[in-house]
């Protein structure tokens, strides 16, 4: 298990160092010089060309590719995310302010999803083919295709500009004040979570499905177990791997939702720096934060592939 | 067969289908037996036709711009009212229809050529070519597919073309790793080995002996990823990356709307019923087709 686990790290790092890769050509190779738009910003101020030179060897640009590179993975590797071009701040610092506000809406977002997908599809799977299993079917199946933001808007448009119950934006700090700052959170978790809560119900209930039909659950029934017990501790558990899966998805799920969530609620995220910094071809906010992403991502792939192990003990780590 | 159980279909649609009957004949006929699927195939085929036949079915140009009547109620002249620059919103999203579906099949066009041909490559010579291709599409995959495209769309600048081709990068990891689980458990028949032995060519296996029988499975994925892109170009468009002004597509309709909600809700709600009636009838087509081609398919879809 141990050797698994170190195996899966050290492949873990090769899937972020190539992210590193894949993400640097794209910001350089692809149209879209930084320092132009540097430049335009100060309408005011004119640079003669000896002074955009200056700016671009400050910022390691005037470099071949490859050293850039690995300057930049260098940097990173102590810790060190660089300064950002257009904000003239410190990238790492801009990420852990940014961060936790975007982790906070996605922690419950994911509890959330998890919790109520499981709940809706056992329940689905339980009273197959009544009217609540048809309800909630359809219901999935619609979760599924609503675009999150345009159901940010609707809510945004019932709940606080004519019911006046919510606030229209954002985010308060929940150390601030964490009843402002859950009443805030809710239509930004819903409209995170709903893709997520629909998906996972549409697995739970065929997974639980498959199972159920299982020579084991009828020896179950057999052996005279009560219906709890057969549900929970042998339908439930041996359901779950295939929603494992799913659920570890629904991490990169939330947060590319997050890129379009933040920019409705106006919430000062990591999803809305990334989108604002690609608008500016601020590349160093760019590619610090998409590897933030892909570690996240990473790492939470790691987490299920382990707890396989669990739900399934015949699973081997080899 | 277990899989029974699972399908909402009668049992009897597929356990005592008579063995003479034709492959293709049973799959439409599970197909049409599952009401959703319908639906769904019967959203798709408004949505072609909308496409289409868009300048015979738009009441208005979509760019025609009425100073005069800006942000009007929806009316009789106007069914679902008119935008900040005087434009018909049905006519707009009549001819929104054209943008989504040409993005859609031209990004899963891409990505599933390009995805396909990757994870074929992979799976069938192994090795380090395996590990070089999959590891990168593990990187593509490590980032959010929202976030590629976002990435790829913002450098490339707006417009069609490139939003297909962000969108299209977007899904290529899907579909090259879909083909690459496909196509190693293809490898292991027994049928095979049996080319192999007949002295066939790598080209010529991979073509015809692995692609047709990995085929039902990508039709199914292509099917499910033609809603997907949809809805990333939707999210594309509202970021402002999308399709460029004044071409009508949807995301940027629901983002324009947005501002003027108060005025005309109209404005931002009906396009994103659009995208879901749309995403809808594409996802439900996908369901119906993995029950009819493969239900083993049920969970990895």
């Amino acid at each position: 298990m141990t050797a698994y686990i170190i195996r899966r790290l050290l492949l873990g790092v090769i899937i972020l160092l190539l992210v590193t890769l894949l993400v640097f050509l794209a910001m350089r190779l692809l149209p879209g010089d930084p320092l132009m738009i540097f430049v335009s910003q100060f309408q005011t101020e004119s640079f003669t060309p000896e002074q955009i030179e200056e700016l671009r060897r400050e910022f390691g640009l005037d470099r071949s590719l490859p050293m850039q590179y690995i300057n930049w993975l260098g940097d990173i590797l102590r810790g060190d995310m660089g300064k950002s071009i257009i904000m003239g701040q410190d990238v790492g610092y801009l990420i852990s302010t940014r961060l936790p506000v975007t982790v906070y809406f996605g922690v419950m977002s994911f509890v959330v999803s998890a919790f109520l997908g499981v709940i809706f599809g056992v329940i689905c799977a339980l009273r197959r083919g009544k009217w609540l299993d048809s309800v909630v079917t359809v219901l999935a199946n619609i979760g599924i295709t609503v675009p999150a933001f345009w159901i940010g808007i609707l809510l945004m448009y019932l709940f606080s500009l004519t019911l006046h119950w919510l606030p229209t934006s954002g985010y308060v700090a929940p150390t601030e004040n964490l009843a402002q700052s859950l009443r805030a959170a809710i239509m930004p978790v819903i409209c995170l979570s709903l893709f997520s809560v629909a998906a996972l119900t549409r697995q739970t209930r065929s997974a639980m499905l498959e199972v159920v039909s299982q020579d084991y659950i009828r020896t179950a029934w057999a052996k005279g177990l009560r219906e709890r017990v057969i549900v929970l501790r042998h339908t439930i558990k041996n359901a779950m791997i295939p929603v494992i899966t799913i659920l570890g998805l629904q991490v990169g799920l939330i947060f590319g939702g997050s890129v379009l969530i933040e920019t409705v609620f106006n919430i000062p995220g990591m999803g809305r720096l990334l989108a604002n910094s690609l608008f500016s071809h601020d590349y160093q906010i760019v590619q610090a934060g998409t590897l933030v992403i892909a570690v996240v991502v990473v790492l939470s792939n790691l987490i299920v592939d382990i707890s396989y192990g669990w739900f399934d003990p015949r699973i081997r780590y080899g | 067969m277990q899989n029974n159980v699972t399908n909402s279909v009668e049992p009897t649609a597929w356990s005592e289908v008579a063995p003479a009957q034709s492959e293709f004949r049973r799959v439409i006929r599970v197909f049409f037996s599952r009401k959703i699927a319908v639906v769904g195939l019967v959203l798709i085929v408004l949505l072609v036709i909308t496409a289409i036949f868009a300048p015979w079915l738009a009441p208005y140009p979509p760019n025609d711009i009425d100073m005069a009547n800006t942000l009007a109620k929806p009316s009789g002249d106007h069914w679902l009212g008119t935008d900040n620059l005087g434009r018909d919103v049905l006519s707009r999203i009549i001819y929104g229809a054209r943008t989504s579906l040409i993005i859609a099949v031209g990004a899963t066009a891409m990505s599933v050529v390009l995805g396909e041909i990757l994870g074929l490559i992979a799976a069938y010579f192994g090795g380090i070519v395996f590990q070089i291709i999959m590891r990168f599409i593990d990187a593509l995959m490590a980032v959010p597919m929202l976030l590629v495209a976002l990435i790829m769309a913002s450098l490339l600048g707006g417009g069609v073309k490139n939003v297909i081709l962000a969108l299209g990068v977007g899904m290529l990891s899907v579909h090259a790793r879909m083909m690459c689980a496909q196509a190693l458990s293809v490898k292991q028949n027994d049928y095979i080995l049996a080319a192999r032995s007949m002295g066939m060519g790598d080209m010529r296996m991979m073509i015809q002996e692995i692609v047709p029988n990995a085929f039902p499975a990508l039709v199914v994925v292509a099917t499910v990823g033609l809603g997907a892109v949809i809805l990333a170009e939707a999210g594309l468009s509202f970021l402002g990356v999308g399709v460029m002004p004044p071409y009508p597509a949807w995301g940027k309709m629901i983002s324009d709307g947005y501002k003027y909600i108060l005025s005309n809700p109209a404005l931002a709600f009906s396009p994103g019923i659009a995208i879901m009636l749309v995403v809808f009838g594409f996802n439900m087509m996908g369901d119906g087709l993995r029950d009819a081609l493969d239900p083993r398919l049920r969970g990895v879809v």
